[in-house]
């Protein structure tokens, strides 16, 4: 019984920990962006892809638990039997995406924030400034891949 | 000349959105063309023309603004400062600091025109963290109390001291910078806002070094010298005491280890030349623009806001030399050269 509750456990924690690092860069970035729409509204298509790109740790992290879902069938209506090692070894898998995707959450929407300087004085380089924050992606990125490698690989039963 | 003295320190998510603001407005400050376009202009109409163009425009659709450059000017920066004061989450520590500076602005020609019975109103300023009419009141009813208690108690011991001896009004603006520097420092140092610490210490070690060479030049005595220092900045009293009796070619190497070596160098070999301090503040002006610019690289503090309410007033400035300089039928090359450095 208790395998079941470790692997929820990770599953929530990968959505929560990567959603609060999602909402904090967003929010840091849209106001920064706000900031820049209030003088100069025009610069919104500029500035969109900056504002959202901290918005893919929050996705990231609900496909990670998603991904234990289905592993664990919860959607067949069946309650599954884990041991206690799986779920804990799930509950482990789940870290990577979750941890990555709440700092690098952050920090993307510090960068973006950062690149907003950018779309204000040079609106046809703003791009750069997009390329810039994405490569902070890669590290929520890796999480997820290293979760969903390391859940495939978890014998359920 | 690069000047990195300056730390950042941890970001301040408070200032996210005004600095958005702020880099949409700094990309709006007047660039070097337009500068260039203005010396090269022949008549009044085609400055007004240029203007239009750009955030001044807004002001010409009052009639009085296109005949009064000056009322321009002011119109702007008072804009400029309730637009910070509007986006800034803590104004109490940096634009109200700023705009203090205009309030004794206001208290040093009030104070003069009164010991010396002159006319202060076309000096004063519509702008300051109090405003002309509430400064005019306090000189009038000689209550200081609305200023920050450690003001308070500055101003109303100095008019006491006004009143027993009769100084320059040299001594009345000195005594004002004197006191307002030290309240400015010790706030900014209250808040923890390193930026302006520095900042305000290198206006005061400026301001100190420009009174070491007028007072050589005037030939003034020691005690009057001693009396009208400037406290806390990098350079000691002591050191700017020993220079006033040294020969001008001492003080470079006595100041070369500072960072106003180079600027210094420049400045006091005009002054020997020509006796004035114009390219030493100019000099100055720019060696504190080239400071400011340092802000550029900070997204999350209250640094960029300052810096935007010290270009603007660079801006302004700079306008007003090109103004100035039309009015008097200077030659444009004159007008080039004054021109401060251009924050962008």
């Amino acid at each position: 019984m208790w395998g079941l509750v470790y692997a929820i456990a990770g599953a929530a924690t990968a959505v929560i920990l990567a959603g609060i690092g999602s909402s904090v860069g967003i929010g840091i970035a849209g106001q920064t962006a706000d900031g820049l729409l209030s003088e100069d509204p025009e610069s919104f298509g500029n500035i969109l892809i900056l504002t959202v790109l901290p918005g893919t740790q929050g996705i990231y992290g609900f496909v990670a638990a998603f991904f234990v879902i289905i592993r664990l069938g919860l959607l067949a209506g069946t309650v599954p039997q884990v041991s206690a090692a799986v779920g804990i070894s799930i509950f482990l898998a789940c870290l990577p995406v979750a941890f990555g995707g709440l700092f690098s959450g952050i920090y993307q929407g510090k960068v973006s924030a950062a690149g907003v300087a950018v779309a204000a004085k040079q609106p046809n380089e703003s791009m750069k400034a997009v390329i810039l924050s994405a490569l902070v992606e890669t590290y929520a990125v890796l999480g997820l891949l290293i979760t969903i490698l390391l859940l495939m690989g978890i014998k359920i039963q | 000349m690069s000047i990195m003295i300056y730390q950042s320190r941890k970001d301040d998510l408070r200032y996210s959105f005004a600095v958005g603001k702020i880099r949409a407005l700094e990309a709006k400050l007047l660039e070097p063309l337009i500068f260039r376009r203005l010396i090269e202009t022949k008549e009044r109409q085609d400055i007004i023309r240029i203007l239009s163009e750009t955030t001044y425009g807004e002001f010409f659709k009052e009639e009085a603004m296109s005949e009064d450059f000056e009322a321009l000017l002011k119109a702007e920066l008072l804009k400029t400062y309730q637009l910070i004061k509007k986006i800034d989450p803590n104004p109490s520590s940096t634009s109200n600091l700023l705009a203090l500076r205009y309030d004794f602005h206001n208290l040093k020609g009030l104070l003069k025109s009164r010991a010396s019975g002159g006319d202060s109103e076309s000096f004063l300023t519509p702008l300051g963290l109090f405003g002309p009419e509430v400064i005019r009141q306090m000189v009038a009813s000689d209550d200081y109390s609305a200023f920050p208690q450690e003001i308070n108690e500055a101003v109303t011991s100095l008019i006491d001291e006004l009143e027993k001896t009769s100084p320059s009004p040299q001594w009345i603006d000195l005594q004002l910078d004197r006191l307002l520097y030290k309240y400015l420092l010790n706030q900014a140092r209250l808040h923890k806002i390193s930026f302006l610490v520095v900042l305000f210490r290198w206006q005061i070690d400026l301001s100190n070094l420009k009174t070491l060479l007028r007072i050589k030049l005037m030939g003034k005595k020691r005690t009057f010298f001693n009396s009208v220092l400037l406290e806390g900045g990098e350079i000691s009293r002591e050191l700017l005491l020993s220079c006033l009796e040294e020969p001008l070619g001492n003080l470079i190497s006595r100041f070369s280890f500072t960072p106003y070596a180079h600027l210094l160098k420049e400045g006091i070999e005009a002054f020997e030349k020509n006796k004035t301090l114009a390219l030493l503040e100019l000099l100055a002006d720019n060696f504190i623009i080239t400071f400011i610019h340092q802000a550029k690289y900070i997204t999350f503090g209250v640094e960029p806001l300052i810096t935007y309410i010290l270009a603007k007033e660079n801006e302004i400035k700079n306008l007003r030399i090109v103004m100035v300089g039309k009015q008097n039928k200077l030659p444009n090359t004159l007008i080039e050269k004054r021109l401060r450095m251009i924050y962008g």
